[in-house]
C-alpha cells in the first residue's frame, strides 16, 4: 500500500500521510478494502485522467439560488466532487495552488501538470447547467502566466449558504425577519415614564398602563402632588408626617371623591368637624395641620390631585375617579 | 528577561511537552473547585428544604454560599479548568512551544489565588453585590494580573504562525481569551477604585440603572463570550481528536457560527433587564438578539455534528466516553438559547422572570453544557484506563451527571414557571407577590417537592463529580500500570501516527486567524461599550427622580447606608428584588419603579430572583420586624428565608431601617 501511496503523493503533491488518511477515510465510508484504493488511485484512475478541454469550460460559477440541496457530509474535508475511487478534486486543486506558490509558476500550468483542468474551467460539467447564470466578462480566467501568482483569484465561489442544512439556512433568513417585525410591532410594556400606579384592564386582566390611563387630569395631578403634598405624604405615597394613601388607605378614608375634594380645598385648621373620612378619623390625629389649598389651587388642580392620589396609589379606576372627582369629558350641554 | 531564560531550557521540547506541567495544574486546581463550589450549591440548596439547618452561621447563610458556589463553579471550576484545556490544545493545534510558559505559571498563580481569595471573600461577608462580580476589588486585580499573562501566552502562541490554515478551535480560542480580559476588566472596573483612591479623593464610579445594565451585559459575556466561546474552542479542539483526526478545517459554518457568537450573545445581557427600569429600547434589543442567538449556536452545533458523521466508528475505546459527553454538553448547548429565548421574550419573560427559571437556565450553562465539554477534556487527557472498573466508574459519573443535572434542571426551571404562573394569576385573589400573599408561591414552589427534587439532584450531581475526582487521582497518580500507561503518547492516534501532523497546507485560501481575532475582540469590546454607554445619553437613567431623592438616598455612615451594606453582604438580592414591573404579576407593590429611581446607588440592587417578595414599598406594606428577621418561621411558617440571628442587634436595627424605607 505504502508504494502506491508514494506513487500517487508524488504525483499529485499531496503528502502520503493526508492520503492515507483520505484513503481510510473514504475506504470505511465505502466499505472497501483501504489497500484497493489506493491501488486503485495509483492505478491512474483520477490523477492520470484526461483534463477537460478549455474549450468545453463550462462558464464559472456563480452563487447558485441556497435552496440549491446542501451536500449531506459536511465532514472535514473539502466536500469530495468525484466519485469512487477519486481524490477530492477541490483538495488537488488546493495542492496546486499551494506548489505553484511555492515554485513560483503560474496555477494554471500546475494544474495541467497534474492532470487537472485549468483554473476557471471546472473539471467536471454542471449537473445543473440550467441553475447557472452565465458568468460576466470579468470573471472569465487570465492567459496563463499574464498574473503574478499572488493575485490568483479566490477559488470557487460558493452559494452563501453552501455546507448548510436547508433548514438551517432558511432559519438564517426567517429569524432576523422575525426580530425585526418584534421590534417593530410587538407591543413594549405601558410606558411608565412617570411614577405611576399599574393599571390593570378589568376586562382582560391585562397590565394596560402605568400613568391612569393617560388622562391629562391625571398629569396635572401629578405635577401638583409632586410640587405641594410630596414633602408629607412621599412620592409614592406611603406617607410621612401625613398619612399614607398606599394599601388602600386613601380609598377607605375617602369612598367618594367628593369628600376627598372637600378635605383638601378646606384643610384640618377650618374643618367643621372633630373627624373626617368615612373612617371617622381625628382632624388633627397625625399632630400635625393639613393646610387646606382654597386660593393656592384651582378647583380642578384640587381634583386632579385627588383623582391621582386614588388612581396612583389608592389603585382606583382611573375612568371612574375623573367621573366621580367631577373632571371627564364635558357633556356637551 | 526570566521567561527567555526558562525558554531557552526548553528548546528541546515538543510544542505538547511544554504546556504539559501547565496545563496539569489548571486541570487539578479546576478539579477541587468544582467539588468545592457543587458541595457549596448542593448545601445552599437545603435552604429550601430544612431552612433552619444551617441557622446561626453567618457563612453558611445562603446569601452567601450561594453566590459562592457560583463563584468557585463559574470562575474556579469553568474559567480555571477551560484555560487548562487551552494549555493543552494551542501548542498541539500550533505545532509551536507555549510562549513565556514561567509567565503563564505565575498567571496560574494569581488566577487560582485570586478566583479562591474572591470565593473565600464572599462567605466571609465581602461580597460585592453584583451578580457574578461579587468578589472583592482586591481578588478583582489579582485575577486580572492573572488574566493578562494568561492572554498572553495563549495568545502570542497562536499568533506565532500565521502561514498555515487555521483550525477553528484557534479562533474560539484567541477570541475568547481576549474577550475574557476584556469583560473582566469593564466588569470590574471598581476595583480600579482600589489604585484610584490613592490618587484621587473621589474615586470614579458609574451610578445608577446604567451600573445594573453594565452587569446584565457582563454576565451575558462571561456565558457567551468566555464561556460558549472557549467552550466552543474546546469542542473543535477535542472532537476531531476524539475521532483519531488532527482537526476540522474551517468551515462556511464554523465561520459564521463564531462571528455570530461573538456578535450575538453579549446583546442579549439587556434582556435580563426586561419589565424592570430601563429603556423599552434597550429591552427590545436584547430581545431581538436573543432570537438571533439562536442561530450560531444551532450553526456550531449542527457543524460539529456534521464533521463528526461518519467518524464515529474511529473513536479509540478509551475516548468513547468523552465523545459522549461531548454530545451532551451539545445538545445542552443547543438547548440554551432556547431557555434564554424564553425568559427574554416579554410575554413568557414576563411569568417565568424573577423565578427559579433564571437559576435553571444558569445552571444548564455552567454545569451543564460548559462542564460536560470539560469533562470530555479531562477524561480523554487522564492517562487511559480502559480496565472494567475503570469504564464502570465513566459509567457511573456519567449516569450521575446527567440524571442529577436533569432533576436539578427541571426542578428549577419548571418549579420557577410554576410560581411565575402563580404569580400572573393571583390578580383576583390579591396580590401575591408581596407580603403574606407569597405564601402561595411558597406553596407552588415547595409543596410541589421542587426544592427536594433540585436539592437531591444537585446532591446526585456532586457525587458524580467526586467520583471523577477519584477517577482522575487513580488515572495520575495510582494505576497499577501507570508507567505503561504514560508511555502511551496521548498525541499518537490508535494508528500510531502523529494527530499533529501538517494537514496540507493553503495559505492563499487562509484569512489570518489573528486578524479574524482581533476584529472580532474590537467588535465585541466596541460594541458592548456602546450599548453600555448609550443609556447614559437617556436623560431619565441619570436624572433622579422625586423618589431617590426622597428616599432612595444613602449618605455615609447613616442607619439606612450601613443597613444597605448589611443588605449586600448577606446577599439578600439573591432572593429580594427591588424593581416594580409595569406588569400584571407586580400588581399592588407600588408605583412602577423607574430609571431615575436608582440614581444614587451604585451598585443598583435590583436583585435576581423572587425566592421572597419584592422589598419596593415595603413600609406601605406593613414593613418588617427584627423578630422576622430573626426567626422568620416564628409568624410566617412557610417563610424559607435564613434566620438572621447571628447578626448583632445593632446589625439588625440598621438592616430594617434599610428595608422599611425602600422605595
Amino acid at each position: 500500500m505504502d508504494e502506491h501511496l508514494n506513487q500517487v503523493s508524488e504525483e499529485t503533491g499531496v503528502p502520503a500521510d493526508l492520503l492515507e488518511r483520505a484513503a481510510r477515510a473514504r475506504a470505511q465510508s465505502q466499505g472497501v478494502a483501504v489497500d484497493a484504493l489506493v491501488a486503485g488511485w495509483a492505478g491512474g484512475e483520477a490523477p492520470t485522467s484526461a483534463p477537460a478541454a478549455p474549450a468545453e469550460a463550462a462558464p464559472a460559477e456563480v452563487p447558485a439560488a441556497p435552496t440549491e440541496p446542501p451536500p449531506a457530509d459536511v465532514a472535514s474535508d473539502a466536500p469530495a466532487s468525484g466519485g469512487a475511487g477519486k481524490l477530492p478534486e477541490a483538495l488537488l486543486r488546493r495542492s496546486a495552488a499551494a506548489k505553484a506558490k511555492r515554485e513560483g509558476r503560474p496555477l494554471d500550468e500546475v494544474l495541467v501538470e497534474m492532470g487537472l483542468s485549468p483554473e476557471g474551467a471546472t473539471g467536471e460539467a454542471p449537473a445543473e447547467a440550467p441553475a447557472r447564470a452565465p458568468a460576466p466578462a470579468a470573471e472569465t480566467p487570465p492567459a496563463a502566466g499574464d498574473q503574478p501568482p499572488e493575485e490568483e483569484p479566490e477559488p470557487e465561489p460558493q452559494p452563501v449558504f453552501a455546507g448548510f442544512p436547508r433548514w438551517l439556512a432558511a432559519a438564517f433568513i426567517v429569524i432576523p425577519m422575525v426580530a425585526l417585525l418584534y421590534a417593530g410591532f410587538a407591543p413594549n410594556g405601558p410606558d411608565c415614564g412617570t411614577s405611576g400606579q399599574l393599571a390593570i384592564n378589568p376586562v382582560s386582566g391585562e397590565a394596560e398602563s402605568c400613568d391612569g390611563g393617560g388622562s391629562p387630569f391625571f398629569s396635572l395631578g401629578q405635577s401638583v402632588y409632586e410640587a405641594q403634598c410630596v414633602s408629607c405624604h412621599s412620592a409614592d405615597g406611603s406617607g410621612g408626617v401625613g398619612p399614607a394613601f398606599t394599601g388602600g388607605a386613601v380609598l377607605n378614608t375617602f369612598a367618594a371623591c367628593s369628600d376627598h375634594v372637600n378635605w383638601v380645598t378646606i384643610g384640618s385648621n377650618n374643618w367643621p368637624d372633630p373627624t373626617y373620612g368615612d373612617t371617622g378619623k381625628p382632624v388633627l390625629g397625625t399632630g400635625v395641620a393639613m393646610p387646606g389649598y382654597e386660593g393656592n389651587l384651582s378647583a380642578e388642580e384640587i381634583a386632579s390631585v385627588a383623582l391621582y392620589e386614588r388612581v396612583a396609589f389608592g389603585g382606583g379606576d382611573p375612568i371612574e375617579e375623573e367621573a366621580a372627582c367631577g373632571l371627564g369629558e364635558p357633556t356637551g350641554g | 528577561m526570566t521567561a527567555d531564560v526558562s525558554h531557552d531550557n526548553q528548546v528541546a521540547e515538543s510544542p505538547a511537552a511544554s504546556s504539559q506541567s501547565i496545563a496539569r495544574y489548571h486541570l487539578w486546581a479546576s478539579l477541587v473547585f468544582l467539588i468545592v463550589g457543587v458541595s457549596l450549591l448542593a448545601l445552599a440548596s437545603v435552604q429550601f428544604v430544612s431552612p433552619d439547618l444551617l441557622k446561626g452561621s453567618g457563612w453558611l447563610s445562603y446569601g452567601r454560599l450561594r453566590p459562592a458556589a457560583i463563584h468557585f463553579l463559574l470562575y474556579g471550576w469553568l474559567t480555571i479548568g477551560l484555560i487548562g484545556a487551552m494549555y493543552y490544545a494551542v501548542p498541539r493545534l500550533t505545532g509551536e512551544r507555549l510562549t513565556d510558559p514561567l509567565v503563564a505559571k505565575i498567571s496560574f498563580g494569581f488566577l487560582a489565588v485570586g478566583y479562591a481569595f474572591g470565593g473565600i471573600g464572599i462567605l466571609a461577608g465581602s461580597s460585592e453585590g453584583v451578580r457574578y462580580l461579587e468578589a472583592p476589588p482586591a481578588a478583582d486585580l489579582l485575577v486580572l494580573v492573572g488574566l493578562a499573562g494568561m492572554a498572553h501566552s495563549i495568545a502570542r502562541t497562536i499568533a506565532r504562525r500565521n502561514d498555515r490554515e487555521r483550525s477553528p478551535a484557534e479562533w474560539f480560542i484567541l477570541a475568547s481569551v481576549l474577550w475574557l480580559v476584556g469583560l473582566h476588566f469593564i466588569g470590574n472596573l471598581n476595583m480600579l477604585t482600589v489604585l484610584a483612591t490613592v490618587f484621587y479623593s473621589q474615586p470614579p464610579a458609574l451610578h445608577g440603572i446604567n451600573t445594573a445594565v453594565l452587569a446584565a451585559f457582563y454576565r451575558a459575556g462571561i456565558i457567551g463570550l468566555w464561556g460558549a466561546t472557549a467552550g466552543a474552542g474546546i469542542v473543535y479542539f477535542l472532537a476531531p481528536r476524539l475521532v483519531g483526526l488532527a482537526r476540522f478545517k474551517p468551515t462556511r459554518m464554523s465561520v459564521v457560527g463564531f462571528w455570530g457568537l461573538g456578535i450575538a450573545w453579549v446583546f442579549t445581557g439587556s434582556a435580563e433587564l426586561t419589565y424592570t427600569a430601563v429603556p423599552d429600547w434597550l429591552e427590545t434589543i436584547g430581545i431581538m438578539f436573543s432570537m438571533a442567538l439562536l442561530l450560531p449556536v444551532a450553526t456550531i452545533v449542527v457543524d460539529v455534528l456534521g464533521s463528526l458523521k461518519g467518524q464515529r466508528s474511529e473513536v479509540a475505546a478509551k475516548d468513547r466516553y468523552s465523545l459522549n459527553l461531548l454530545y451532551v454538553g451539545l445538545a445542552l448547548f443547543a438547548a440554551l438559547p432556547v431557555l434564554n429565548l424564553t425568559s427574554a421574550l416579554r410575554a413568557s419573560g414576563g411569568i417565568v422572570g424573577f423565578t427559579d427559571w433564571v437559576y435553571g437556565v444558569e445552571l444548564v450553562a455552567i454545569l451543564g453544557a460548559f462542564s460536560a465539554w470539560l469533562f470530555a477534556y479531562v477524561f480523554h487527557v487522564a492517562p487511559p484506563m480502559v480496565t472494567p472498573d475503570a469504564l464502570r466508574v465513566q459509567r457511573w459519573h456519567g449516569w450521575l451527571t446527567v440524571v442529577g443535572l436533569a432533576a436539578a434542571g427541571f426542578a428549577m426551571l419548571i418549579g420557577g414557571m410554576v410560581s411565575g404562573l402563580t404569580w400572573a394569576g393571583g390578580d383576583a385573589a390579591g396580590v401575591v407577590a408581596a407580603g403574606d400573599g407569597f405564601e402561595s408561591t411558597a406553596d407552588a414552589m415547595w409543596n410541589f417537592g421542587f426544592a427536594i427534587v433540585r436539592m437531591v439532584g444537585l446532591m446526585v450531581f456532586a457525587a458524580g463529580q467526586a467520583l471523577l475526582l477519584s477517577y482522575a487521582a487513580t488515572a495520575w497518580f495510582v494505576a497499577d500500570d501507570r508507567a505503561s500507561v504514560l508511555a502511551i503518547d496521548p498525541d499518537l492516534d490508535a494508528a500510531g501516527q502523529d494527530v499533529n501532523a501538517e494537514l496540507a497546507v493553503d495559505p492563499a485560501t487562509t484569512p489570518s486567524g489573528l486578524r479574524v481575532g482581533t476584529i472580532a475582540l474590537a467588535a465585541g469590546i466596541g460594541a458592548f461599550f456602546m450599548v453600555v454607554m448609550l443609556p447614559s445619553f437617556e436623560a431619565d437613567a441619570a436624572t433622579p427622580t422625586l423618589l431617590a431623592d426622597d428616599s432612595r438616598i444613602y449618605p455615609e455612615n447613616s442607619d439606612t447606608a450601613i443597613g444597605r451594606d448589611i443588605y449586600i453582604r448577606e446577599g439578600c438580592m439573591f432572593c429580594h428584588t427591588q424593581s416594580v414591573g409595569p406588569i400584571v404579576t407586580d400588581l399592588g407593590l407600588g408605583p412602577v419603579s423607574e430609571p431615575g429611581d436608582y440614581a444614587h446607588e451604585s451598585p443598583v440592587l435590583l436583585g435576581v430572583a423572587r425566592m421572597g417578595p419584592d422589598l419596593s414599598h415595603l413600609a406601605a406594606r406593613g414593613g418588617t420586624l427584627v423578630d422576622h428577621l430573626k426567626d422568620p418561621r416564628a409568624d410566617r411558617p412557610w417563610s424559607t428565608m435564613p434566620s438572621y440571628d447571628y447578626l448583632s442587634n445593632a446589625d439588625l436595627e440598621a438592616l430594617l431601617a434599610y428595608v422599611n424605607g425602600l422605595k
